[in-house]
């Protein structure tokens, strides 16, 4: 099913520095704490009207906190959450700028809705130019903050967008494009992705619990999360871990709908696997993409199952879209740099909102309380519409 | 990395079907017209009646590809085809629609940059690893040199790299735009069918916009600005004159100017430290 | 109003929201079937489902809960057109 073997062992990949921007924490050790004491992120939107929809909840980062100086960005949310990430990524590799060569440091991030908002304004009138609304606009925005001259690539799979552009810059290190890689994904709450969302009827009016019996739905979130790639020969001896496999495959089933039996998701976790040369035995957690939607949990746990073979029982799973929803095309990164940091600490957070596993849900969820466990191979599964399937393997430090 | 071959092209544009219809100067073809579009492609109008307009034209692009190769749909359905797709703004039509609340609920999905793949991807029947990038010429040029690295890796046995892009829904605002070119917007769906190959393929690319005036004659120059779909009409284009050999494409966007070279020199592996 | 209005709404919805060939919606009838998977239906899915919802609650000035399994009621539009007219009175 994964075809065969490559040539060679693919280069190894070390994750360096992560830095993060998101409704319950606007640095890395702030965000894992919240994680770890269950904070809740989820509030009633107020940047943008949301009177007139059935929900008006989300995981909105009220205010930008970090000492950046904003004159220097352009005002754009987009941009700005990215580089707020950028700004945390900066102090956790110690070092801003980056001790990157700039013609040498790449950039590529992923979302599912790039600078809408943008769009929303040069359509109201406001004397923007459409260059700033198409979807890579941020990226570019984060590319000149950070000084990067290297390659700037923005790749939008929906809600895989995250794994797909830590995948791509994995492999542009590989290919001696650059020297070092800030690679993420981010996504903002606004108005259209409300209305969007809203009007499919995917919104809980409850709160949102992955894998609960209970479960009714999604809500939505907003974030960046970057980490810094680097090869692992070159990359020191400070590093969070290793990115070891990515795998992607498309459902080809239904536009807005996961494919019924989960094959899509399966073909792309075992895509990665076999990149990092190991198989569904080797894993110890999974961070999965877990939306509390009625449709989405109980295929992905069907996948997990099949993927993990005989220990598919008992590798613990969580979600932590409980904790401040869907954050688009930035949760597949935060949840690659989630299982980074559960095996650097040795905890695995709690999925928020789960009280009550759903039978049909058959994976050990973590719930109530984080369990110790230090994970060396984690896996993280996305899912996103038009049959976007995404999933990463990483090594713990 | 190593080349790619190429299997078959399939290429839609503002001027007609194929490389046959592509003037020899875009400006003086257009008269004065800012944007050439492509009519809806008349597929089933009731499997396909909620697909818009760059949808289809992603479909047709792949009917396109398939009938240039002499194969059917079944040679590329399944697992091991790849599916890579470029776009600069094929979603901004749909997205304009629903900020303007011109659409319902269910066309919320279709603002998606997914949308014009995942149609492709369910017409045909592909499985296989899956990757959309966003920007302009060099975002298929890098689509393209992805889709040799999944090749080369084994990852899939053939690889689709689709690139469409539409603008009469938006012209307005790529008027906006426009001040940096004097060329006609050219709408466009193409398909190339990649598989594995001998040969050397090399993608460059800086900082810095092209030097000085292009060439009369370039392929920007022919085919107008096409976006992420001038990189594929160079190909077909260099495919029916001189061949694939030696062919360089070019592409600028956003001050990033890419070059990809096909090169018949065998592909070396850079050797790694232990 | 009668089922036959409701059906006669139930068809330009259709047209309109889920954007039918007119043609094909004048051979619809009260037995026609929706949901895709049985031969000889419309095909309706899970999104058309919600459009359709979303379109009947404009339309007729009702409120369909979303909660709610609601799949006799989109069998046809015979059983679709009983259930406006339930919720209407």
């Amino acid at each position: 099913m994964c075809g065969r073997l490559p040539l060679a062992t693919p280069e190894r990949i070390a994750v360096s520095a992560a830095g993060v921007v998101t409704p319950i924490g606007q640095d890395l050790d702030t965000f894992w704490s919240a994680l770890l004491t269950g904070a809740d992120g989820i509030s009633q939107i107020e940047r943008f009207p949301v009177a007139d929809l059935r929900v008006g909840q989300g995981g909105e980062i009220k205010k930008l906190t970090r000492a950046v100086d904003w004159r220097r960005v352009p005002d754009c949310r987009a941009t700005r959450l990215l580089v707020s990430a950028a700004d945390d990524l900066c102090v956790q590799a110690g070092s801003r700028p980056l001790d990157v060569e700039p013609d040498r440091l790449a950039v590529v991030v992923g979302t599912a809705l790039g600078g809408v908002e943008e769009g929303e304004r040069a359509l109201g009138g406001s004397p923007r130019r459409l260059a700033r609304a198409l979807y890579d606009a941020p990226g570019h925005g984060l590319a000149r903050w950070l000084g990067a001259r290297g390659p700037v690539v923005t790749v939008s799979t929906a809600c895989a967008s995250g794994a797909t552009a830590l995948g791509m810059g994995a492999e542009m290190l590989r290919r001696g494009e650059a020297d070092a890689v800030v690679a993420g994904g981010y996504d903002i709450l606004c108005r259209f992705v409300m209305r969007g969302f809203d009007g499919l009827r995917s919104l809980t009016r409850d709160r949102v619990r992955p894998f609960d019996r209970r479960r009714s739905g999604l809500l939505l979130g907003e974030g960046a999360a970057l980490v810094l790639l680097r090869r692992e020969r070159e990359a020191g001896p400070r590093r969070l871990g290793t990115l070891l496999g990515y795998g992607s495959a498309s459902d080809a089933a239904h536009i807005a709908a996961p494919d019924s039996q989960g094959r899509g998701i399966e073909r792309a976790m075992r895509a990665a696997l076999a990149e990092a040369r190991l198989d569904g035995a080797d894993v110890d957690f999974v961070s999965a993409h877990g939306t509390a939607t009625p449709l989405n949990d109980p295929i992905e746990a069907v996948a997990l199952r099949r993927v993990l073979g005989v220990r598919g029982a008992t590798v613990p799973v969580n979600s932590i879209k409980g904790a401040f929803g869907h954050a688009m095309g930035a949760a597949a990164a935060l949840e690659a740099i989630l299982c980074l940091l559960a095996g650097r600490h040795g905890q695995i957070p709690a999925t928020l909102g789960l009280e009550e596993r759903d039978s049909a849900c058959d994976v050990d969820c973590v719930q109530g309380v984080p369990r110790a466990l230090r994970p060396r191979i984690s896996l993280s599964t996305s899912l996103g519409f038009g049959g976007c399937n995404a999933a990463l393997v990483i090594e713990s430090a | 990395m190593r080349a790619p071959g190429i299997r078959a092209i399939g290429l839609l544009s503002g001027w007609g079907r194929g490389t046959a219809a592509i003037p020899v100067d875009a400006s003086e073809a257009a008269g004065g017209r800012p944007v050439l579009t492509v009519e809806r492609p008349a597929l089933d109008p009731e499997r396909f009646r909620r697909s818009r307009r760059e949808c289809l034209m992603g479909v047709a692009a792949v009917g396109a590809m398939l009938e240039d190769a002499g194969q059917g749909p079944e040679a590329i359905a399944g697992e091991r085809t790849a599916l890579l797709f470029a776009t600069a703004a094929a979603y901004a039509p749909s997205n304009r629609e629903f900020i303007e609340a011109r659409g319902g609920s269910m066309y919320f999905p279709y603002t998606a940059v997914a949308a014009v793949p995942a149609e492709v991807a369910i017409a045909f029947g592909l499985t296989g690893p899956y990757e959309i990038l966003v920007g302009g010429a060099p975002a298929t040029m890098r689509a393209i040199a992805r889709a040799a690295a999944l090749l080369e890796t084994g990852a899939c046995d053939r690889a689709l790299v689709l690139a469409v892009e539409v603008f009469e829904e938006c012209a307005d605002l790529f008027e906006r735009l426009r001040s940096p070119f004097d060329r006609p917007l050219v709408e466009g769906a193409a398909c190339l069918w990649l598989e594995p190959g001998d040969g050397t393929l090399t993608l460059e690319r800086r900082r810095g916009w092209k030097d000085g005036q292009e060439d009369k004659g370039s392929v920007g120059s022919r085919v107008g600005e096409m976006l992420a779909c001038e990189p594929l009409a160079t190909l077909a284009l260099a495919r029916d004159s001189a061949g694939l050999e030696g062919t360089q494409v070019h592409g600028s966007w956003r001050g990033e100017t890419a070059r990809l070279e096909w090169s018949r020199a065998p592909y070396q592996t850079r050797p790694r430290a232990a | 109003m009668t089922q036959k209005e409701v059906l006669d709404e139930l068809k330009a919805l259709i047209v309109e929201r889920l954007k039918f060939d007119p043609r094909r919606a004048a051979e619809m009838t009260a037995e026609t079937t929706l949901p895709k998977g049985l031969e000889g239906s419309l095909g309706l899915d899970s999104l058309d489902f919600i459009e359709l919802s979303v379109a009947m609650e404009e339309r007729f000035g009702i409120v369909i809960d979303e909660t709610e399994s609601l799949t006799d009621e989109f069998f046809s539009l015979d059983s679709l057109s009983r259930f406006v007219l339930s919720k209407v009175k």
